[in-house]
């Protein structure tokens, strides 16, 4: 008689899982003890993280990197709630994990027991949905549900919380569902509304200005190659999101780059100068769009092609809102652009946007000796990685520099928290990526304080030999809240900057790994070759001066024209 | 006004609804919940405050599991009953408890983001 782990065990085998990232304990022991037999086997991978958070966090590297969802697992109380962070960071940033946490027994749920945590009550509000398993009965359906629930529509994390009992009791029959069953949920549609279509077509043929702002839907749709065809067919420069970014090849001729808050300057300027703009899996978060008064003011026309048709009701008054599947719609669109015939002659508008590029350029390649400098040094490691290298990041000014300089060639090769914005999510993300991956190289773009936040499961990347490349910009200080400080608080810097500990080589070398001090350009490009050649974690620190600002940026609730792309403390 | 379907699965689905209006700082004025079906189907009308945000809240809560739909009860009054505690209707003196009963004519309902149906009554 199979027991509720073993019939865990093998729901998630039915689903496809490969690998559970996670830490076991009291509670969630049985489902270990069944885990056992697929891991000897080979069936199963199971990765010990050094902490629940880097769990999640790898889980959704590996959904991210891969297309499908991550797993991972918590024991009840400390672990569970340890994964919260991965999970809000999962769910903001629309990305498919699994969670399995233990639970006390049912008979003391409510009562205080040891390590008992109300994970329905915790996580209802960082998931897409959380469910506890009440019977042994519930669980391949839960199983498959869950999967449904987080692949289907806007993808995000659930969580299966299940008391211990239910794991350790035995059930003769167990009956396997062919198909999800999740009563009061319904995937979004995708609406193919000829009229909608027709209108969005002629709106973008007889735009003077037309404008493709790109989101992580198109990530998830696969929709890029559309992107790119309606591209060239109505000659529309493309913007994008910050996660956007991971959907265009930056050498395309008509990608921009990612406009907002920290994003390249002639993206901000073309989507506010544009006449007619066309959005693609993305919203208006306020990360891209800084004041919606500046974007309305423009009296631009709108489209929205999104996955979730509440988004195009949020923040600005839409044109023509189109919801479903970005590559589905694009389709059509393209379709109906063809038919309706020639668009207006772009080449002013792209002469125009070119112009942005040049002159904003003067701003972004600075040299300064004896320094590294941030996009030196990220054109350093582009060039010394395969085109098709994944990337992730950690949070703070290095993540604000690859926003502005990391140049993504393939789709699905760049991925960071966006949306919450999570520090430590770089390393863990990145050897879930590796795993989902194991041909690519991976490496993971950090800070020095950012990577501190979970650096501790190195010791996990080495133990399990998942070869990731940790680049630690490292400036001893909490850049981006000094620079806040710095420029727009009176220059009053406190509790950010750091003493010297710790040394980043010996930090890598006590965990085994490969560590690298580089000092020049041609010694980081020498310590990622070596590393990609020893194929071991490795970490390089990059020094990046305290000083260097993470530009361009605006002051604090500023418009996208307030944009400050020089050095403020330097004068004119 | 609002009446929401929703599963019951257990007692969160209530604390679902709540944190909708909650996280968007909507107010609730009353709420009035009961099962009206044996597999778990359960009816709650609720009275919101209408604000900036009370739209928003209203599409979010549509696109959430175990909400089946959400209905905008418009052009609606509420007559109010107050019950001693014999459980009779008292129109004046000492109460123990108040019930709202929604009067409406028209029904808008949403699901999963979208209006599915408009309804006169």
């Amino acid at each position: 008689m199979p027991s509720g782990a073993r019939i865990l065990v093998d729901s998630l085998k039915r689903e496809g899982v490969k690998v559970v990232f996670g830490i076991p304990g009291l509670w969630n022991m049985p489902f270990y003890d069944e885990l056992f037999y697929d891991i000897q086997n080979g069936e199963i991978r199971h990765v010990l993280m050094r902490h629940e958070q880097a769990a999640a966090h790898a889980a959704d590297g590996y959904a991210r990197a891969s297309g499908v969802p991550g797993v991972c697992t918590a024991t009840s109380g400390p672990g569970a709630t340890n994964l919260v962070t991965g999970f809000i960071t999962a769910y903001w940033d629309s990305s498919p994990i699994i969670g399995i946490t233990g639970q006390v027994v049912r008979s003391v749920i409510g009562k205080m027991a040891f390590q008992e945590s109300d994970n329905p009550g915790i996580f209802k509000d960082v998931t897409k949905y959380v469910v506890q398993i009440k019977d042994i009965h519930e669980i391949p359906q839960w199983v498959k549900n869950a999967f449904y629930i987080a692949t289907t529509g806007r993808p995000g994390p659930v969580l299966i919380d299940i008391p211990r009992d239910v794991q350790v009791e035995k059930v003769e029959n167990i009956e396997w569902p062919e198909k999800p069953s999740v009563r009061g949920y319904k995937p979004f549609k995708t609406v193919i509304d000829p009229v909608k279509i027709k209108k969005a077509a002629e709106m973008l043929l007889n735009a003077e200005k037309p404008i493709i702002l790109v989101g992580t839907g198109v990530v998830w749709s696969g929709a890029t190659p559309e992107v790119l065809k309606l591209a060239e067919l109505l000659g529309s420069p493309i913007i994008s999101t910050l996660p956007g970014k991971s959907a265009i090849p930056h050498d395309h001729p008509l990608y921009v780059g990612p406009m907002g808050y920290y994003g390249r300057v002639e993206a901000s300027m073309a989507a506010l100068e544009s006449d007619v703009m066309l959005v693609v899996g993305a919203r208006f978060s306020d990360r891209t769009v800084t004041s919606y008064d500046e974007l309305v003011e423009t009296r631009k026309k709108f489209i929205m092609v999104n996955v979730d048709p509440t988004d195009a009701e949020r923040t600005i008054k839409v044109d023509v809102a189109m919801p479903g599947d970005a590559k589905i719609i694009l389709r059509e669109l393209i379709d109906a652009v063809a038919k309706l015939g020639s668009t207006k002659d772009h080449t002013a508008w792209q002469k125009r946007v070119k112009e942005l590029k040049e002159y904003y350029a003067q701003f972004y390649y600075y040299d300064e000796p004896n320094k590294m400098k941030p996009w030196k040094v990220l054109k350093t490691i582009r060039n010394a990685i395969p085109r098709d290298a994944i990337v992730t990041t950690g949070v703070g000014q290095h993540q604000m520099w690859s926003e502005v300089f990391w140049e993504v060639l393939e789709p699905r090769t760049f991925i960071s928290s966006t949306g919450m914005g999570t520090m430590g999510f770089g390393l863990p993300a990145a050897m879930g990526a590796k795993l989902a991956r194991p041909d690519k190289v991976v490496v993971d773009l950090d800070g020095d304080g950012s990577f501190m936040m979970t650096g501790n499961n190195l010791a996990t990347a080495v133990d399990e030999h998942i070869p990731v490349i940790s680049v630690i910009f490292d400036n001893r200080t909490l850049g981006l809240v000094r620079q806040v400080q710095d420029l727009f608080q009176s220059k009053r810097i406190v509790g950010v900057d750091y003493g010297p500990s710790p040394d980043f080589v010996k930090y890598a070398e006590a965990f085994g790994a490969l560590g690298f001090n580089a000092t020049s350009y041609e010694e980081l490009e020498k310590s990622i070759k070596t590393a990609i050649k020893e194929d071991m974690p490795a970490v390089i620190r990059v020094p990046i001066d305290k000083e260097e600002l993470a530009l361009p940026t605006l002051p604090p609730g500023g418009r996208l024209k307030q944009v400050i792309v020089r050095d403020p403390r330097k004068g004119a | 006004m609002l009446r929401v379907t929703v599963y019951y699965r257990d007692s969160s689905i209530l604390e679902k609804v709540i944190s909708t209006f909650r996280k968007l700082w909507v107010d609730i004025d009353w709420m009035n919940v009961r099962k009206t079906s044996d597999d778990g189907l359960y009816e709650i009308y609720m009275g919101v405050r209408d604000n900036k945000n009370t739209y928003i809240a209203i599409l979010n809560l549509s696109k959430t599991v175990d909400v089946e739909k959400v209905e905008v009860l418009e052009n609606a009054r509420l007559v109010e009953y107050k019950f001693n505690e014999k459980g009779e209707v008292v129109k004046e003196g000492k109460y123990t408890m108040v019930v709202y009963v929604p009067v409406f004519s028209k029904v808008t309902s949403y699901s999963w983001g979208e209006v599915v149906g408009e309804n006169i009554h």
